[in-house]
C-alpha cells in the first residue's frame, strides 16, 4: 500500500498534467454556471511514464522508488529491448481559478508547469549504460540515433470563457517561460572495444545541447520565453446524457537563449594515457584527463546558439454518453505534440455508485506506450469540493516486470 | 471532524514526499573495460639517443663520437715583431729658429749724404717720380734686430745666420757692406757684401756661426751701400722704402739653445723589421686578428715631441697605418718615460718585402718613423744632452690568416684524459665487439700538410681500476693540406679494427676515461734547405682548426644478463577521484615483446615509510622475441599478461600509496648475441576491468 502511496506523490513530485478529462469538465463546468456559484478554484496533477515495450515498470519502480538497479532488473529490460527503443515521460501541474463576471461569461486564470522527458535509444546504448562496456569486448556497439530531449517550462495564462446556451467557449492567451532544455543527440555512433581492452574506437557524430542546468532549480529560470494559446469547449446535451470536452493546451513557441551547444563528428582513438618512458613518467600525465577537459580532448568547441521550438501542445477531446442513471460510456482521444507520441484513444465505463460518487474503468491504445488500463473515482465532497483520480497503477502492480507505463492524474476544485 | 481528515490526509501527504525527495540518485554497476595507459620499451630507453646511429635497415650501431684534440689558429703562428730602438740627441740634428725681418728704408741713409742739396733734392722728391742719380758712400745707422721672441740666447757649435735682402726701391744698389752684432757687446756675429741688387730684386747671404755666442737682440748695421740710380729714367722715389732683411739661424747644433722652435722633424728614419717568434715559417701575408704597435719613450726634450710611425705595408680598406702620437715634454730637466700602445687588429701586413736587389724577403715589412717639435709658441732651452729614446714593437699578433710557408712545427697532444661515455649505460650489457670499428679522424682546415703521430691510447674502467692499451699497427696518420678556394677542409681517417689493433681487448674492458698523446707534425716532408721546393701558398685562417676526433662504432649486438632498469615515482599527490566508485576488478598488464631479450617487470607499492604494502609482477618471464640474426628484424613477438585482481581496499591501498617502484630485469635468452632494430620495442597496455557504481547524478 505505502507502495502506491508513494507513486501517488511521486507523481505530485514529478509534476502532472491538469484535469482535463471529461467527467471533471462536466462538474467544474456545470456548477460553475449555476447562479448560486461564483468561483471556481482547483489544481491538478497529471504524471505519465510509459515506453513502448523495453522499459517496464519494475525498472521504472527501481528508479524512481530504489537506490539500486540489480543485474535482475537491467536484464528484465534487455530482454525487451529492441533495435530502437523509445521513452517518455510527461508531467504537468496546474492552479486554476474561475471568475464568473455575469451569468454567461468568466474570466480565467491558470498557473503550470509542465515537464517532457522523451528518448529513443539503441538497445546497446541501454546495455552500454547500465551493464558498462566490458560486455562489448572485440564488439561494436551501435548507438546511432539515440537521443534524448527534455524540456521544462512554466506557464502563466489569462482567458475568457462564455456560454452560449449549452455551449460553452474558452479561450486564453499564455506568457511561457523555460526552466531547463537538454537535447542530446547521437546521429551517429559505434563504440568499438577491443577484445583486449587495449583501445576504444569511437565513431561519432554528436551533438549536446543544454539550457539552465547549471540552476538549483528548473522552474523560472528564463533560459527561454513564448506565447501560448489555449482553447476549451464544453457541451451537455439538455437531456444531459451527452457530455463533450474538448482542450487544446499550450499551441505556441518557445525561443530558447544561450544554449550550451557542442558537436563533433569525428572518430576518437583511445589507447589510455601515453606514458613515453616507462620507468620515468610522471604520475600528472593523468591530470590531463580529468573530466573538466574531456570536452577539450574530443576536441568539441562549445558554441553559444539560440532556437525556436514548438511547444508540446495537447489536444484532448472527451465523450461521455449516460446509458442509464448509472452506467454511462467514455471515449476520449489525446494528442501530443512531440515525437513517438502516438494518438491516444481512450474506451472506457463509469458506473455511478450514489449520488456523490462514480468509479470508471478505462482501456486505452496509443500514447508512448502501447495498451494501457486505467480505473479511477470521481467523488463530490462536503464544501462542494469534487475530486477525482485516475490511476494506471494496476499493470504495475500485478505484473510489474511484464508491463509498461504507470500514470496518475489527480484533481480537486471547488465552488465558491 | 471531516475537515480534520482532510488535514491528517494532506500532512501525510507532504511528510511521505519529504521522504522520497531525499532520495538524491539511483546507482547500478557497470562493468567498464578500458585502457588506461599504454608505452613501449625499445632499445632507445636503455641507451641515450646519443649513443647509436639507426642504420638503413633499422639497425642499431652503437657510435661514440670523442673530440680528442683541436687546435687553433692562432695557437700555430703568433709573432711579434722585431723590436727596433731608435735614441736621438736633439743636438745631433740641425734645428731651425723662426726667422726675423726688419726694414732698412732710404729716410734712414738719408742723413748719410753729404750733400745738403742732395738731401734736400731727395726729401722734396719723395713720391715722385725723379731721376736718381748715382752717387756713393751711404750708411745706414746701427739697428736692432728684435730675435728674443726667437731666442734669447745661443751658443752655436755649428749652424749658419741666413740673410736675405730684398731691394724694395725702384732702382739698383751696390757694394752693400753690413755688419750683424750681438748688441749685448758689440760682438761681431758676423758680415757680409752684396755687389748689386737690382731694384727688386733678393739676395740670400750666409753667415756662419760655429763656435759663436748669439744672442736676441742682434744689431744690424749697413756700413756702406752705393746708389747705382736710374740711369736717367725717371722713377718713383719712396723714402720709406728700402732693404727688406730678413734673419734666421739654420742647421744649429747648439750647446744650449734657448729659442721657440718653429714645426721641424729631427728624426726621420725608415726601418725594416722582421717577424719575431716565427722559427722557419717564411709568412707572406698576415691579416692581424688582434695585435699592437707599442711604443715607449725616454725623452729629455723640453718641448712635446709629436711622431709619427707608418707601416706602409699595413692597410685596411686602402688606408695605411699610422700612428701619431706626442712624446711629454720632460719638466725641470727630468726624463719622461712613458709606453703608448696602437691597436693594429683588422690590417692587412704584406710581409713580403721588395729588397733593394728587387728580390722579396718574407717576414719582413718596412715602417717608417718621424719625429720633432710642432710649434707651440713657448720658449724652451735645449742642451747638448737632451734626448728621445724610443724602443718601437709589434707585439702581441695573432693573425685571422696567414700565408705562407707555415713552417715545420711539433705540437704535443697530451697526455689528456676525456671521459669516454659510450658503455655508460651498459654496465651490465654485454656487446660483441667482432665487427667493432674504431678510427682516428683528422680534419685539418690548415693549407699545410700534417701528419699525426698517437704515442698511446689507454682505456681505463674506473669500476673495475683495470686498464687497457690500445696498441696498433701503424700509429701514424697523414693529413693533406686544406685547400684555400674554395676552403675546403681536409680529412684523413686511420681506422682501426681487429686486424690491425687489439681494439676488441680494449673495448671489452668496457673504458669509461680514455688517456691519449699523440704529436701534430706541421710539414713533416719539407726540406727547408731548398728554398725552391719550399710551398709558400700553405694558409691558415682563423676558421683554421686541426681536429683529432676518435669514432667508435659497434653494430649493435647484445647479450644481456640481469640487466634491470628500475625507477621509483611518487604518487602520493597523485589524487583520483570517485575511487569509492570502483568496487573490484582487475588490473592487466599486457606484455608484447619484439626484442630478443626475456625481461620481467615487477611493481612494488610503497607506503610513506618506504614498506612495500603491494606488488605486481610477473609469474614468468617475458619470452624474448625471435628475430632475424642477421638484421634484428622481428619475426614473432611473444606475449604476456599479468592480472592484478582487486577489491577496493585493495584499490585504495593502492593508490593512496606514496611511490611505486617500476622495476624490469632483462635477460637474453642464452649466450648468443642477438642483433637489435629500432622498431623492436617491448610494449605495454595497462587495461582496467572493473566492476563501476554507476550514479544517476
Amino acid at each position: 500500500m505505502k507502495k502506491y502511496v508513494l507513486l501517488v506523490v511521486a507523481a505530485i513530485t514529478l509534476n502532472a498534467q491538469s484535469t482535463d478529462d471529461v467527467i471533471v469538465q462536466e462538474y467544474n463546468t456545470t456548477s460553475l454556471y449555476k447562479d448560486s456559484a461564483k468561483v471556481l478554484v482547483g489544481g491538478s496533477v497529471e504524471w505519465e511514464a510509459n515506453s513502448n515495450a523495453a522499459v517496464n515498470n519494475s525498472f521504472v519502480n527501481t528508479i524512481v522508488f530504489k537506490s539500486y538497479i540489480d543485474e535482475r532488473e537491467k536484464d528484465g529490460v534487455i530482454k525487451r529491448l529492441r533495435t530502437l527503443n523509445d521513452m517518455g515521460l510527461y508531467g504537468n501541474e496546474v492552479f486554476y481559478a474561475k471568475y464568473k463576471l455575469n451569468s454567461s461569461v468568466a474570466l480565467t486564470f491558470n498557473m503550470a508547469n509542465t515537464d517532457l522527458i522523451r528518448s529513443t535509444f539503441s538497445s546497446d546504448m541501454f546495455k552500454l549504460v547500465f551493464k558498462g562496456n566490458a560486455d562489448f569486448a572485440g564488439q561494436t556497439a551501435h548507438l546511432s540515433n539515440s537521443n534524448i530531449d527534455y524540456i521544462n517550462y512554466q506557464t502563466i495564462s489569462l482567458g475568457l470563457e462564455k456560454k452560449f446556451n449549452r455551449h460553452v467557449l474558452g479561450a486564453g492567451l499564455s506568457y511561457v517561460t523555460v526552466g531547463q532544455y537538454q537535447s542530446y543527440h547521437i546521429d551517429r555512433g559505434d563504440l568499438y572495444t577491443a577484445t583486449d581492452g587495449t583501445y576504444l574506437d569511437f565513431n561519432t557524430d554528436i551533438t549536446l545541447q543544454s539550457a539552465g542546468t547549471g540552476a538549483k532549480s528548473r522552474y523560472f529560470n528564463n533560459v527561454g520565453a513564448g506565447t501560448a494559446l489555449n482553447l476549451s469547449y464544453f457541451h451537455k446535451s439538455e437531456s444531459g446524457k451527452l457530455v463533450i470536452s474538448a482542450n487544446l493546451t499550450d499551441l505556441g513557441f518557445v525561443n530558447i537563449n544561450n544554449i550550451e551547444s557542442y558537436h563533433k563528428d569525428s572518430s576518437y582513438h583511445f589507447s589510455g594515457i601515453r606514458i613515453d618512458n616507462l620507468f620515468d613518467f610522471d604520475m600528472g600525465s593523468f591530470d590531463k584527463y580529468h573530466t573538466d577537459s574531456i570536452y577539450k580532448i574530443l576536441n568539441m568547441n562549445k558554441e553559444s546558439v539560440s532556437k525556436r521550438q514548438i511547444l508540446p501542445f495537447k489536444l484532448k477531446v472527451g465523450l461521455k454518453y449516460n446509458l442509464s442513471q448509472k452506467v454511462a460510456v467514455l471515449y476520449e482521444l489525446q494528442y501530443l505534440h512531440t515525437d513517438q507520441y502516438m494518438p491516444r484513444v481512450t474506451l472506457g465505463g463509469v458506473y455511478k455508485v450514489c449520488e456523490r460518487f462514480s468509479a470508471f474503468a478505462k482501456v486505452a491504445t496509443g500514447g508512448f506506450g502501447r495498451v494501457d488500463s486505467y480505473v479511477g473515482f470521481n467523488t463530490l465532497l462536503p464544501l462542494r469540493i469534487n475530486l477525482y483520480a485516475s490511476l494506471n497503477v494496476l499493470e504495475n502492480a500485478l505484473a510489474s516486470s511484464k508491463s509498461t507505463g504507470t500514470s496518475v492524474n489527480l484533481g480537486v476544485s471547488r465552488i465558491f | 471532524m471531516k475537515r480534520l481528515k482532510y488535514l491528517f490526509l494532506i500532512i501525510i501527504t507532504v511528510l511521505l514526499s519529504s521522504c522520497f525527495k531525499k532520495k538524491e540518485s539511483v546507482t547500478w554497476d557497470a562493468k567498464v573495460l578500458t585502457p588506461i595507459a599504454y608505452s613501449s620499451l625499445g632499445v632507445e630507453n636503455l641507451i641515450s639517443d646519443t649513443l647509436y646511429r639507426v642504420e638503413s635497415d633499422s639497425s642499431m650501431t652503437l657510435v661514440s663520437h670523442q673530440s680528442l684534440y683541436e687546435l687553433k689558429i692562432d695557437s700555430l703562428v703568433p709573432f711579434d715583431g722585431q723590436e727596433f730602438v731608435e735614441r736621438v740627441l736633439i743636438r745631433d740634428f740641425p734645428i731651425t729658429t723662426r726667422d726675423v725681418s726688419h726694414n732698412v728704408i732710404v729716410r734712414d741713409f738719408v742723413n748719410s749724404i753729404p750733400s745738403p742739396f742732395f738731401r734736400a733734392y731727395l726729401i722734396a722728391s719723395d713720391d715722385q717720380m725723379v731721376e736718381v742719380p748715382p752717387f756713393k758712400g751711404l750708411s745706414s745707422p746701427p739697428q736692432d734686430i728684435v730675435a728674443d721672441a726667437v731666442f734669447t740666447s745661443a751658443d752655436i757649435i755649428t749652424g749658419n745666420l741666413n740673410t736675405t735682402v730684398r731691394n724694395d726701391l725702384s732702382f739698383a744698389l751696390a757694394n752693400i757692406t753690413y755688419t750683424v752684432k750681438n748688441k749685448s757687446d758689440g760682438s761681431l756675429i758676423g758680415s757680409g757684401v752684396i755687389d748689386t741688387i737690382r731694384a727688386g730684386e733678393t739676395v740670400h747671404n750666409i753667415i756662419p756661426l760655429d763656435g759663436k755666442h748669439v744672442e736676441g737682440t742682434l744689431v744690424y748695421e749697413i756700413t756702406n751701400l752705393d746708389v747705382v740710380g736710374s740711369n736717367g729714367v725717371p722713377v718713383l722715389l719712396d723714402l720709406d722704402k728700402g732693404l727688406f732683411v730678413n734673419v734666421v739661424a739654420t742647421d744649429l747644433k747648439a750647446k744650449e739653445l734657448t729659442a721657440v722652435f718653429p714645426q721641424q722633424d729631427f728624426i726621420q728614419r725608415d726601418f725594416e723589421t722582421e717577424l719575431e717568434g716565427i722559427k722557419d715559417k717564411r709568412l707572406t701575408r698576415v691579416r692581424i686578428k688582434s695585435g699592437k704597435i707599442k711604443i715607449k719613450y725616454y725623452s729629455t726634450a723640453p718641448d712635446q715631441v709629436k711622431f709619427t710611425y707608418t707601416i706602409p705595408a699595413a692597410t685596411i680598406n686602402a688606408d695605411t697605418f699610422k700612428f701619431i702620437g706626442y712624446f711629454n715634454r720632460a719638466i725641470n730637466g727630468q726624463i719622461m718615460i712613458d709606453t703608448l700602445e696602437k691597436d693594429i687588429s683588422g690590417f692587412d701586413l704584406d710581409l713580403n718585402m721588395l729588397t733593394e736587389m728587387g728580390g722579396f724577403q718574407p717576414n719582413t715589412f718596412r715602417s717608417k718613423l718621424s719625429a720633432g717639435f710642432e710649434y707651440t709658441g713657448r720658449m724652451v732651452t735645449i742642451t747638448e744632452n737632451d734626448s728621445i729614446r724610443m724602443e718601437i714593437k709589434l707585439v702581441d699578433v695573432i693573425p685571422a690568416y696567414a700565408k705562407g710557408y707555415l713552417g715545420k712545427d711539433t705540437f704535443d697532444i697530451g697526455p689528456a684524459t676525456a671521459n669516454f661515455d659510450v658503455f655508460k649505460d651498459l654496465e651490465n650489457i654485454n656487446i660483441a665487439f667482432d665487427e667493432v670499428k674504431l678510427s682516428l679522424n683528422i680534419t685539418s682546415g690548415a693549407g699545410l700538410e700534417a701528419k699525426v703521430d698517437v704515442t698511446k691510447i689507454d682505456g681505463l674502467n674506473s669500476k673495475t681500476g683495470v686498464t687497457t692499451t690500445l696498441s696498433m699497427t701503424q700509429p701514424s696518420v697523414s693529413i693533406p693540406a686544406a685547400i684555400e678556394t674554395p676552403f675546403t677542409p681536409s680529412h684523413a681517417t686511420h681506422t682501426l679494427d681487429n686486424t690491425n689493433s687489439n681494439i676488441k681487448a680494449f673495448l671489452d674492458n668496457k673504458p669509461d676515461v680514455l688517456t691519449y698523446q699523440a704529436k701534430v707534425i706541421t710539414n713533416p716532408n719539407t726540406d727547408t734547405s731548398i728554398v725552391s721546393t719550399i710551398d709558400m701558398n700553405q694558409f691558415l685562417t682563423d676558421a683554421s682548426s686541426f681536429k683529432v676526433d676518435l669514432n667508435v662504432e659497434v653494430p649493435l649486438r647484445l647479450n644481456v644478463n640481469n640487466f634491470s632498469i628500475m625507477d621509483t615515482t611518487l604518487i602520493s599527490d597523485f589524487a583520483l577521484t570517485n575511487i569509492d566508485k570502483i568496487k573490484d576488478g582487475t588490473l592487466s598488464l599486457l606484455l608484447e615483446n619484439e626484442i630478443p631479450i626475456g625481461m620481467t617487470m615487477k611493481l612494488i607499492v610503497l607506503d610513506q615509510l618506504d614498506i612495500p604494502v603491494d606488488s605486481i609482477w610477473s609469474q614468468t618471464p617475458v619470452l624474448a622475441a625471435d628475430v632475424d640474426p642477421n638484421t634484428g628484424k622481428l619475426i614473432s613477438s611473444k606475449k604476456q599478461r599479468i592480472d592484478y585482481y582487486f577489491d577496493n581496499a585493495r584499490l585504495v591501498r593502492l593508490l593512496t600509496a606514496d611511490k611505486i617502484i617500476f622495476k624490469a630485469v632483462f635477460n637474453s635468452a642464452d649466450s648468443k648475441y642477438s642483433k637489435l632494430a629500432i622498431n623492436n620495442k617491448l610494449k605495454v597496455n595497462l587495461v582496467g576491468k572493473f566492476n563501476y557504481l554507476v550514479s544517476s547524478k
